[in-house]
């Protein structure tokens, strides 16, 4: 019963399994875009005060309309405000919907995915068929019915989005489950006599969260767009606050005089959302589990 | 690797000396559905375990051989009650542990514990290998924190892990290492009852004694009561007291180890023992080849589960199973062959 000897790759310093993910996602050039574009929009979201030039909700109804000049870089909108300066502020509300949209549902999806997954028989029966009858109806139509109910406000797109997002990570969640439960960990865990709990949050979720994680990465991109949506269509933030959807709506009148009033707002998501994309298809690669680790020396 | 058989063994307890059963089977079933219906039970349903008696003594191994889909495993799942019996019992200490619930569930759970087949598998990807350790001590009470970290080190030395790997992940341990792990894991409650299945099935060959001495330590040291699974004779034969050789859910042998590796009754027995491959040139062998496939689990024969492929069957082995037949104390088998006198057929021409 001697010590057998460590494989020689392996130096005595820990091993830290995100540092190393995150080494293989800035090897991808998608996934270091993604991750700067993502990070400069933080950093906007974060500084927004300081970095924008103008005051966003400061009215010069002398300067209507202006197209790009070295003093707006952007333009002015139907009411003379500076657009650089509401695109940077709107930043911030774009990343707030994401990330607490997003965290609600991941939260709320992998709890009753995971109780669904693990516990099966008539819970599972019933969880279930409510996440297929939310799954049944196209997300931003159940999400215009719940602020329709609630009534147009910021708090409110919170609260619809999250009801409407958590139901696709339940549905990959409890897959992940069920393939789990049956490996021999988690029987382990049983003939241990740890209790369900502590199997469901300890064992098994920690598990199933690379794939919520790509999801979460990738469902802030669609978040941010059905937020734009709802803010489109006058049912989500409310002007004058500064919201990316909210300025596509109210420059649409001026499609055709001020194109400038809709592009540029439009330009953000764009590169927003893409950003996003791109980091959680890198996540996916780094995340992969057929890939073997393996630990340079 | 194989056992020399024609060499004697030192056994390290004899039928005597065996003290009081700790776990107990007791004409065991347990079925599987095969398709979950809306309403009802389900039509289909696999017969894993079709009425197994067994006993695990402190001190003693008892094998549980055979082939793959026999029922074995699930054997030990009903020991380590990661699966309920449909009927029969499962006692431990005399009591029913299906009953066990709560703390007496937990204790239960302490006493017995299992090494998996696939080391790959029956480690938390997730976990460090002190964490891991850390939350099984935690939640069965069994070190304070000052403790802990003397424990955890006692418990890697004792598997033959140096202490520093402790802070590593499993992927970064190589298949023995784990299974050194996994047996750490299941030491870490001080079990007086180890359920082993196939724990070297999944290893190289070249590691497996190392993991079968390992285990054969432990079991004398701790004087554990230990299950152990697995379809290959050889090592059974090194690692066991006593050996039960199963088919489709039936005992059909049992006897002491010795007595079934020199002396195998039941045709299915020796059929096995003759596929052995022994390292001896020039020594002619008969083997006995068996034709057909295993039958279905899905229907229970009401004669011996082996008559399909059974070389020697007789007409009414199909519809009646063999009462037992004892030639000697410690060794049973389940065969008409012996009610009728007939002579099993020659395994050896030495």
């Amino acid at each position: 019963m001697s010590a057998t000897a460590l494989p020689t790759t392996s130096n005595p310093a820990r091993f830290s399994y995100w540092r190393y993910v995150l080494g293989r996602v800035f090897r991808s050039p998608t996934g270091l875009i993604g991750a700067c574009i993502v990070a400069l929009a933080v950093l906007v979201a974060v500084f927004a005060p300081q970095i924008a030039p103008y005051d966003p909700y400061q009215q010069h109804l002398s300067e209507t309309l202006r197209p790009p000049s070295p003093q707006h870089w952007l333009g002015q909108d139907d009411l003379g405000r500076d657009i650089l300066s509401r695109i940077i502020y709107g930043t911030r509300i774009s990343l707030k919907v994401g990330f607490v949209t997003v965290g609600v549902s991941a939260v709320f999806g992998m709890l009753i995915g995971g109780v669904a997954g693990y516990l099966g028989g008539w819970v599972d029966e019933i969880l279930m068929r409510i996440t297929d009858i939310l799954l049944a109806f196209p997300g931003i139509l159940l999400a215009i019915g719940i602020m329709a109910i609630l009534g147009p406000s910021f708090n409110n797109v919170l609260i619809a989005l999250s009801l409407v997002g958590w139901k696709s990570y339940a549905r990959l969640v409890r897959g992940e489950v069920l393939k789990e439960k049956e490996r021999e960990y988690v029987q382990a865990a049983r003939a241990l006599g740890f209790s369900r709990v502590r199997i469901i949050f300890f064992h098994l979720l920690p598990n199933t969260f690379n794939p919520v994680l790509v999801m979460a990465t990738l469902g802030m991109a669609s978040m941010i767009i059905t937020e734009a949506g709802l803010s489109f269509l006058g049912l989500g933030t409310q002007p004058p606050t500064p919201s990316w959807g909210g300025m596509l709506s109210e420059g649409r009148q001026y499609l055709l005089e001020a194109p400038h009033l809709t592009t540029f707002p439009g330009l953000a998501i764009m590169i927003l959302v893409l950003g996003f994309s791109f980091l959680g298809d890198a996540l996916r690669d780094a995340l992969d589990p057929h890939i073997k680790y393996y630990r340079e020396v | 690797m194989s056992a020399q058989l024609s060499g004697t063994k030192k056994r390290h307890s004899t039928p005597g000396e065996a003290g009081a059963p700790l776990v107990q089977l007791r004409a065991v079933y347990k079925a599987f559905p095969l398709q979950q219906r809306l309403l009802g039970p389900s039509r289909h349903w696999v017969y894993a375990v079709n009425g197994v008696d067994l006993q695990l003594t402190p001190g003693r191994t008892v094998g549980l051989v055979g082939e793959s889909g026999s029922g074995k495993s699930t054997v030990g799942k009903l020991i380590c009650r990661l699966e309920l019996p449909d009927s029969g019992q499962v006692l431990y200490d005399g009591q029913d542990v299906t009953r066990f619930r709560g703390a007496a569930l937990r204790a239960y759970h302490r006493q017995v514990q299992m090494v998996f087949q696939n080391p790959y598998a029956a480690l938390n990807p997730r976990k460090r290998v002190d964490s891991m350790l850390r939350e099984v001590l935690k939640v069965h009470r069994l070190a304070g924190c000052s403790q802990m970290e003397e424990r955890l080190v006692q418990l890697l030395e004792q598997v033959g892990l140096p202490a520093e790997s402790r802070h590593r992940f499993p992927f970064e341990f190589s298949g023995g290492q784990r299974q050194r792990l996994c047996i750490a894991r299941a030491l870490a409650v001080e079990p007086r009852v180890l359920v082993c299945d196939e724990p070297v099935s999944a290893l190289d060959v070249s590691i497996q004694a190392q993991i079968l001495h390992l285990l054969k330590t432990i079991q004398q040291k701790n004087q554990l009561a230990m299950l152990f699974i697995s379809h290959d004779l050889s090592v059974v034969y090194h690692m066991c007291d006593e050996v039960l050789i199963m088919y489709l859910g039936k005992i059909v042998e049992r006897g002491e180890a010795e007595r079934i590796f020199s002396q195998p009754l039941h045709p299915y027995t020796r059929a096995l023992l003759s596929a052995i491959p022994v390292a001896e040139p020039g020594r002619k062998r008969e083997r006995i080849v068996l034709h057909g496939e295993i039958p279905s689990a899905t229907r229970r024969p009401p004669g011996c589960p082996f008559y399909s492929r059974c070389p020697q069957r007789l007409p009414h082995c199909q519809t009646e199973f063999p009462p037992a037949h004892s030639p000697q104390t410690g060794h049973t088998v389940w065969c008409w062959l012996y009610r009728e006198g007939h002579q099993p057929i020659r395994m050896d021409q030495s």
